[in-house]
């Protein structure tokens, strides 16, 4: 489509890291075609002002005529002429996916970059947040291209500019919790069953420390007061008095149905608010998103191996990782975030027994905790096998941390220690398991071999090639095989040695505290689960469910992260606190809604003279109103009726309007 | 190479350009903000063109991250707020400053636009321009005495490895190339313009004590965008310096831009020194001549009669070479501000003399105006 296909090198690197990914990861990329087979990831390569103009239309090159893109694409471009940013890959969520590459990107960013590709790709297949995404997003966008040109050749540019220029003033004015897009042809009544509100004190369900966030005490007295208005309500929807029956807050939809606009200038507004939806799951899961791809493609590296190239490697890692002190970087914290949960569900760093644990001891040496307090639950009872077993460990810990019996003493890491305590511990399984993927593996060689002998017979050199790199692909996979086997051998030997009573014990005095902490909190405690809790978050979480549950206080202290505001007298910006609390709420406020506030119709026929009433609603940080002012004109322009919104600025709630000429201010 | 973008990119240029143009009275107040970037690109700031929409106010919390080393401590201050209002600037959440390149050709054009400028005309036989032709150039077609060889072999080693589906293969030490048609290119002329019949400022400043930081700092802005305006129409400028207190010196731009005594006045020193130079130099038949003279006003007021000579140079021989000869008065808290009174009385009706005052930044804008309206 845009530009030009892969090298030879690079196809056999990505056929490489495609069987990386799938077969060894396990990622799953691909999306199901009709006919049974599996979609293609397709690279192509492009110059970095191709990239910049892919990145400035947001990923489809057919867009509707605007100057937004014409400064996003400046903005870019210049960026990367300054060497000041490099967008080294783009990957568009469509059925298939289309992956960019960047032609000055040298072999090993290529490296780097196609197993985050296949990473994104995996993301978008199997997060929920995407299930009723457009996979065909490319002939949508470009229908809204081809339909908008058709409207300005009747009505001329700069009158349709100017409209599109109000409509997207409006863009973040939506549903964003929505699960799609309500098609606006549906009726905006509901049944007076459906908006019954059940019995309710206000509260919004929420974890404790989140509670003055969602809900605050000023705000629980407001809804009291509400709940005993809304009975009074109540009896007015039922007469039809009130409109809309609850609280809109997709604005542009209400807007779209209740507003006088020529049917071209409705056409638009419908285009952009549809792109707005179509953009929604992307902006809610970018840090997961970002994290997912950085953490897999750091994994393979470490699996291709880069050699000499490991300088510029680390230089791209480095680069894609950077932050500067007043952004947050959502690789970085994404990644952190998923490699902090992956040593916390594997070590079973969570729950009560941990969080509830203020013994130095135990915490310090917490893996050892875990592997006793195993121990404990199995043998228990008697203090005989306990021992005998608590040995074993100490045993089985001395000997992978000195390398003992063959174990690679590069990969000995206490995050990885409980992990290969459950190999050891399950050993038989494993190599039973090892063993048959290694003959499946030579199984499947077999055949490739005769189909290329069959190939090679019948003269035909591409598919000669073809079946020479799937064979060679194989025996790599069979090379990391065995490579992780030859550690499930050496865990084997450990056993044997340690049967034979041939191995010393780590030096390691089992505490009192132990006992004590083991028997406080019964049952045993799941370890190694630290992959799969990861794949589960890729599927069912997106950035604030993730951010609420997975966000610990260490984790904030390990990345120095802070709260930093404006300080008006002093005129300068200025951290404001490091606390655990207050670092999570305001990284909440930016992520919660796309980082917008929440603003909803709250009545279209205010005043009785068919006037717009909206409300913030206010969770104790304030609205620009000098922006808001603006957009309230352009709402005007829509709904050619007064427009008023319910805020609260300095602590005071008032009311803004709008009446097509002047502003004015009140206090409620 | 023409992209998908270009549209909306050139309509964005568009829109950037009228916001130039409406922020160019701030502009010409603050000359300092305006960046050159080699020859003849410039950088413009102006506050970022975006759509409105409803977000918190710049007062929310955000968060930030240590880097390196780095673990600032509760209080510890991140960056300043330049604009005391909206936001600040570079890495700083809230507006940014949008930064525009344009050509100097362009910024002359908005400037022309919105001052509403007439266009200046060379005088007299001072438009001729005579054009040469160098053999400079490349074309595809030529007869073959002009065969451009180092080229031609580069276009056909070029279609040689191009055309070949197995780039690898090739040995660069030995590649078989073949020189067709199409690939041979051939020396050809650009036209070169005379730099004869161009233009040459003369910008003159008093560098008493009188005329402080503030003051030069306008003279500053007032040479820039002159420069800018005047480079507009003719190709091949050139731009002397005259600095005096009660004596004259030819210097470079630094030199007098920092220069500072504190003496006496005499103006009439640069305007026989500005006069001496055209004599020697630069015939009025053939040269465009622009002077312009800063200062605060303040003049030898003692026996001599320093105006009386200085009106005597302007009407007998400096008003006559030049297109334009500007005075331009700087306010300053030291200086008596009475030469422009002088000229003001004396001359008039001349179309060559332009006199502006400027009280302070904000007056540049109109002061241009009065120099070139």
């Amino acid at each position: 489509m845009y530009g030009g296909k892969l090298p030879r090198r690079l196809k056999e690197a990505k056929y490489a890291i495609e069987q990386l990914m799938v077969d060894y990861f396990e990622l799953w990329p691909f999306i199901k075609c009709p006919d049974g087979s599996r979609s293609e990831v397709i690279f192509e390569i492009v110059n970095w002002e191709q990239m910049s103009e892919i990145a400035a239309f947001g990923g489809f090159p057919t867009r509707y005529p605007h100057w937004r893109f014409g400064m996003e694409y400046n903005e870019l471009s210049k960026g990367y002429a300054y060497g000041l940013q490099k967008i080294y890959e783009m990957v568009i969520n469509n059925n298939p996916p289309f992956a960019y590459l960047l032609e000055a990107n040298k072999m090993v960013d290529q490296k780097i970059v196609m197993p985050h590709v296949y990473a994104h790709c995996d993301f978008f297949f199997n997060n929920r947040f995407f299930k009723k995404s457009d996979r065909n997003a490319l002939n949508m966008f470009a229908n809204h291209a081809k339909k908008i040109d058709r409207i300005i050749e009747n009505q001329g540019e700069e009158k349709v500019e100017r409209w599109i220029d109000i409509c997207l003033s409006l863009e973040t004015l939506i549903d964003f919790n929505a699960d799609a897009i309500v098609v606006h042809e549906k009726s905006v009544e509901k049944s007076a069953e459906e908006t019954k509100e059940k019995s309710w004190d206000g509260r919004l369900p929420t974890k404790e420390y989140m509670d003055n966030f969602i809900n605050p005490p000023e705000e629980l007295e407001a809804q009291k007061k509400k709940i005993e208005e809304t009975a009074e309500k109540e009896k007015e929807k039922e007469r039809g008095l009130l409109f809309p029956p609850t609280p809109e807050r997709d604005v542009m939809l209400f807007l779209a149905e209740n507003s006088p606009l020529e049917p071209w200038q409705k056409e638009i507004f419908l285009i952009v608010r549809e792109e707005a939806y179509y953009f929604v799951p992307q902006a809610q899961t970018k840090i997961l998103n970002e994290g997912w791809a950085t953490f897999w493609h750091s994994r393979a590296i470490a699996e291709i191996g880069v050699d000499e190239e490991i300088i510029d490697a680390a230089d791209h890692t480095a680069g894609t990782m950077a932050t500067t002190l007043y952004r947050i970087n959502p690789y970085k914290l994404g990644r952190e975030l998923l490699e902090d949960v992956v040593v916390r569900w594997d070590s079973h760093r969570r729950g009560k027994i941990y969080e509830e644990c203020d013994d130095r001891t135990i915490l310090e040496h917490w893996e050892a905790f875990v592997a006793f307090k195993n121990i404990y639950e199995d043998f228990g009872d008697s203090p005989e096998k306990l021992r005998k077993k608590w040995n074993e460990f100490l045993c089985f810990w001395k000997a992978v941390k000195e390398g003992r019996c063959d174990f690679p003493n590069a990969i000995y890491d206490l995050d990885r220690l409980l992990r290969h305590w459950h190999y050891y511990n399950t050993i038989e399984e494993c190599l039973i398991e090892f063993e048959k993927s290694i003959s499946d593996r030579f199984r499947l060689i077999s055949d490739l071999n005769k189909k290329l002998q069959k190939v090679k017979n019948d003269g035909y050199t591409k598919g000669i090639e073809h079946y020479e790199l799937a064979i060679s692909l194989v025996k790599n996979y069979i090379k990391r095989l065995r490579r992780r086997k030859r550690v499930f051998m050496s865990l084997r030997k450990i056993q044997n040695e340690f049967n034979r009573g041939a191995l010393s014990p780590e030096p390691f005095p089992l505490p009192d505290s132990f006992f004590l902490h083991a028997k406080k909190y019964p049952g045993k405690l799941e370890i190694g689960r630290g992959l799969k809790k990861i794949f589960e978050i890729r599927n069912i979480y997106q950035d604030t469910t993730a951010i609420d549950e997975f966000l610990t206080k260490e984790l904030c202290k390990e990345l120095r992260l802070f709260v930093f505001g404006r300080n008006p007298e002093k005129k300068l910006y200025e951290v404001t606190s490091k606390e655990f609390q207050a670092i999570k709420e305001a990284l909440l406020l930016g992520l919660v809604n796309c980082g917008c506030p929440d603003i909803r119709v709250v009545n279209g026929n205010y005043n009785n003279r068919g006037e717009l009433l909206l409300k913030h609603r206010f969770y104790g940080v304030e609205i620009f109103m000098v922006k808001t002012k603006l957009v309230m004109e352009n709402i005007y322009k829509i709904y050619h009726n007064t427009i008023n919104i319910e805020t609260v600025i300095d602590n005071k709630p008032k009311r803004f309007s709008f009446d097509g000429k002047d502003f004015k201010e009140e206090n409620i | 190479m023409a992209q998908r973008i270009d549209r909306d990119l050139g309509r964005f240029y568009k829109i950037v350009k009228g916001r130039v143009r409406k922020e160019l009275k701030k502009l010409i107040g603050r000359g300092e903000m305006i960046g050159r970037k080699g020859r003849d690109l410039v950088s413009i700031p102006i506050p970022q063109i975006e759509i409105p929409h409803i977000v918190y106010g710049p007062n929310r919390p955000h968060v930030g991250q240590g880097v390196g080393k780095n673990d600032p401590a509760v209080g510890d201050p991140i960056g300043s707020d330049p604009n005391g209002g909206n936001g600040g600037a570079g890495n700083l959440p809230g507006r940014h400053i949008l930064e525009v390149d344009l050509t100097m050709d362009e910024l002359a054009e908005i400037f022309g636009k919105e001052l509403k400028l007439p266009e200046l005309k060379p005088k007299g036989k001072k438009n001729l321009t005579t054009e040469t032709d160098r053999y400079t150039g490349i074309r595809r077609v030529g007869p073959s005495g002009m065969t451009q060889k180092k080229r031609s072999f580069r276009e056909a080693l070029q279609r040689t490895v191009l055309s070949n589906p197995n780039e690898e293969e090739l040995d660069p030490a030995d590649i078989p190339v073949v020189i067709s048609r199409p690939d041979k290119r051939f020396r050809s002329w650009n036209v070169y313009q005379d730099k004869r019949g161009a233009a040459v400022i003369f910008f003159m400043m008093d560098i008493s004590g009188s005329m402080g930081d503030e003051q030069v700092d306008i003279v500053r802005s007032e040479c820039f965008w002159i420069d800018v305006w005047l480079r507009h129409h003719f190709k091949g400028i050139e731009v002397r310096y005259i600095m005096h207190d009660a004596v004259a010196y030819e210097v470079d731009r630094g030199t007098f831009f920092h220069t500072r005594v504190s003496g006496g006045t005499k103006i009439s020193s640069a305007y026989e020194l500005f006069w001496i130079k055209i004599k020697e130099l630069y015939k009025p038949e053939e040269w465009n001549i622009f002077g312009f003279h800063f200062s605060d006003g303040d003049n030898w007021s003692g026996e001599g009669q320093d105006d009386e000579k200085c009106l005597k140079l302007l009407r007998d021989h400096i008003l006559p070479a030049c297109n334009i000869f500007g005075y331009v008065q700087v306010h300053s808290p030291y200086g008596s501000g009475a030469f422009i009174k002088t000229l003001r009385d004396n001359i008039k009706n001349n179309p060559v003399m332009k006199i502006a005052e400027v009280k302070d930044k904000d007056a540049i804008y109109t002061s241009l105006k009065e120099l070139f309206g």
